[in-house]
């Protein structure tokens, strides 16, 4: 009888290698059972599609590198920022192992539209980014804004995808402009975390939203003033 | 004749040609490294000074790459006015450091191992800037190291860098693209070569191997096992900061002996060896025990030794006496061209005998105070007196001198520099025979 981790491996395993070779999915979970020889069962058990499939695999992507980083000796004596891009820099190092499947399902798509597949893997980033958060706030490396804080690990989300998008582009020899990137969005995003630019912009986004909804009012009869 | 004349001591004539002769290039860079010596500031009244102001800004807001090329322009002080350069050079400090997760991610991608899989220790800041790169210290066992990581993608900004800084230039200086193209390729040329650290690692074992024989100066060992294209790693050696060194309290004595190990090292290198560390600025210097600690060879210039000859013809002071033989050389080295009339022929004749004998006077008098600032102030005067007459650089057309020279001016000039930083006296008398393979030393004042 085979572990649930070990099944799971495989699954994911054959269902990837056929989107690699093939470029789509396969057709059917009986295709893939019948490979695998197991029973449609036992793939129920562990998936309940075989898009579900894919997205753990992303998400085990996401996992293993933030694990790698999380437990590299340099890890304890980082503050958030360096460990951030630790972080980025392992990601898409790592990434290019599996670049033809990234193009494949990811290419060409827009930033602040997530693919499905790709749900559980930002989650588990999300996970990251509260910590990475968390500790900053502690130590003071970026303003407590309190319940906004919320939005800075989606903003590193932002920032992330970002990075993938410019590096499912990125020409450059061994993929320097990639690094510049990462470097360059990460200086950014900790500086507006610390500074009131951020702030600023969160006063700005409330009056333009508050204006619009005034205006919304005012369009009615017995409008303002 | 130049080629006869088999007594040249140094560079500077041809440079001094150029400055005279109201070459686009050299007018300015004789009268801002002047000013900047006399008195640190630029003189607005010299430059086209509200153009130069907004020039001056959109520079400096691109930093990086942009900084560089204008460094690289302003060949520290001579192309770009004195004031400028000093800003591009501190702004360059302020360029944000690279990350250490950035470090470590540039080592496995050259090495494919990490800093401290090398190291003992590694510094996670950077413990100084180098224009496209910085510094990290190191250690193993009891050496230490200096370790220089480039940036990612320098090579690639630097080019698209150079397209945006080089209208700008034009404009700055009110120079003609076609008049000056040849410099730009120069400079492009070696900015590439500074790029590749592996070039640079192999001209720093040659040339420190080639000038060990020279006393007076140290210089760090370079190691291969841990330098690839984008890593460079050199014995770390402390001293104190060339600039530090200056203004601090040196003896006379002491900042001579300095001085004259500067002049050796350069002439060595440009007279026998041909080939030239030609990046004389202050931050690629140390003094360490009272000997010269010359850091960072990414730009050196190898010497064609046909330039080199006619170059340094002008060093001949029986030359600046003889309208014949003047008007001959400054032709072979394309200062004066065909299209000239007679009467501007003239003036620059008159010109270029008046500078060279200027700019040269250290060569001729043998031994030479370069702390002396009256000298200095001359330079300026006979800068801003070219442009006067109207050999400035807006007034000149044609491709004058050779994009040869532009390495060699900016080694002298550079040199002059930190000699009058220094306010040494030095011998000026050249140890190393410079043409027709005479090997006695020769004297530096002729005739």
């Amino acid at each position: 009888m085979e572990t649930s981790q070990h099944l799971r491996d495989k699954i994911i395993g054959k269902v990837l290698d056929h989107l690699r070779e093939h470029g789509k999915m396969p057709p059917t979970v009986y295709a893939v059972c019948r490979d695998l020889q197991i029973s449609e069962k036992e793939f129920y058990q562990e998936f309940p599609s075989l898009d579900a499939v894919e997205s753990a695999h992303w998400r085990n992507v996401m996992d293993h590198n933030i694990r790698k980083v999380e437990n590299s000796s340099e890890w304890q004596g980082f503050n958030s920022q360096q460990r951030l891009l630790a972080f980025l820099y392992a990601y898409f190092e790592d990434s290019l192992c599996h670049r033809s499947l990234l193009l494949l399902r990811f290419g060409g798509l827009n930033v602040l539209q997530e693919p499905v597949s790709f749900r559980e893997a930002s989650q588990r980033f999300l996970e990251f980014a509260r910590d990475i958060v968390k500790k900053a706030i502690q130590e003071r490396e970026i303003a407590d804004r309190g319940r906004l804080n919320d939005i800075y690990p989606r903003g590193l989300l932002l920032q992330f995808r970002t990075v993938l998008d410019f590096h499912l582009r990125d020409t450059s020899p061994g993929f320097e402009r990639t690094d510049v990137l990462i470097e360059k969005t990460t200086r950014l995003a900790f500086d507006l975390m610390k500074t009131s630019a951020l702030d600023s912009a969160i006063d700005l986004a409330r009056w333009v939203m508050a204006f619009r909804n005034q205006g919304a009012v005012a369009k009615a009869p017995c409008g303002a003033m | 004749m130049p080629e006869q004349s088999s007594i040249p001591t140094n560079a500077l004539s041809r440079m001094a040609a150029i400055a005279g002769a109201g070459t686009k290039v050299g007018v300015n860079f004789v009268r801002h490294y002047a000013q900047a010596a006399v008195s640190g500031r630029l003189n607005q009244d010299a430059l086209d000074a509200a153009n130069a102001r907004d020039i001056y800004k959109t520079l400096s807001e691109l930093k990086g790459g942009p900084l560089k090329i204008a460094q690289m322009l302003s060949t520290d002080q001579h192309l770009l006015p004195a004031a400028y350069a000093d800003v591009f050079s501190q702004a360059q400090y302020s360029a944000p450091p690279l990350s250490y997760p950035l470090v470590a991610r540039t080592f496995r991608r050259e090495f494919g191992r990490e800093p401290l899989e090398f190291f003992d220790e590694f510094s996670r800041e950077a413990v100084a800037g180098a224009s496209i790169g910085q510094v990290h210290k190191a250690r193993r066992g009891n050496l230490c190291f200096a370790v220089k990581v480039q940036y990612p993608g320098i090579a690639d900004s630097l080019r698209s860098d150079l397209a945006v800084v080089k209208p700008l230039a034009l404009r700055l200086f009110g120079l003609r693209e076609e008049d000056v193209s040849d410099y730009f390729r120069e400079v492009e040329e070696r900015l590439m070569e500074e790029t590749d650290y592996e070039h640079e690692l192999e001209r720093s074992l040659e040339l420190t191997g080639q000038c060990a024989c020279l006393a007076g100066v140290r210089f760090p060992k370079f190691f291969r096992e841990y330098s690839s294209r984008r890593i460079l790693t050199s014995e770390w050696i402390d001293g104190v900061p060339f600039d530090a060194y200056c203004d601090g309290n040196a003896s006379q004595k002491e900042r001579d002996r300095i001085g004259q190990a500067l002049w050796d090292f350069y002439d060595f290198q440009i007279h026998e060896l041909k080939r030239f560390h030609a990046d004389p600025h202050p931050g690629n210097f140390l003094v360490s025990d009272g000997k010269l600690v010359p850091l960072d060879f990414g730009c050196t210039k190898q010497l064609d030794p046909h330039f080199h000859k006619r170059h340094f013809a002008f060093l001949d002071e029986r030359l600046l006496e003889d309208d014949a033989s003047l008007e001959r050389a400054l032709r072979e080295l394309r200062i004066l061209l065909p299209e000239d009339g007679s009467a501007q022929t003239r003036n620059m004749l008159d010109l270029c005998r008046r500078s060279i004998a200027l700019l040269a006077r250290p060569f001729h008098e043998g031994e030479f105070n370069f702390g002396d600032p009256e000298y200095l102030r001359e330079i300026r005067y006979l800068g801003e007196q070219s442009e006067r007459e109207g050999y400035g650089p807006k007034m000149l057309r044609g491709a004058r001198g050779s994009a040869e020279s532009l390495y060699v001016n900016r080694a002298y000039f550079g040199l002059y520099n930190l000699l009058a930083r220094l306010r040494a006296r030095v011998m000026t008398v050249s140890r190393f025979s410079v043409a027709n393979g005479q090997s006695n030393p020769v004297a530096g004042g002729v005739g």
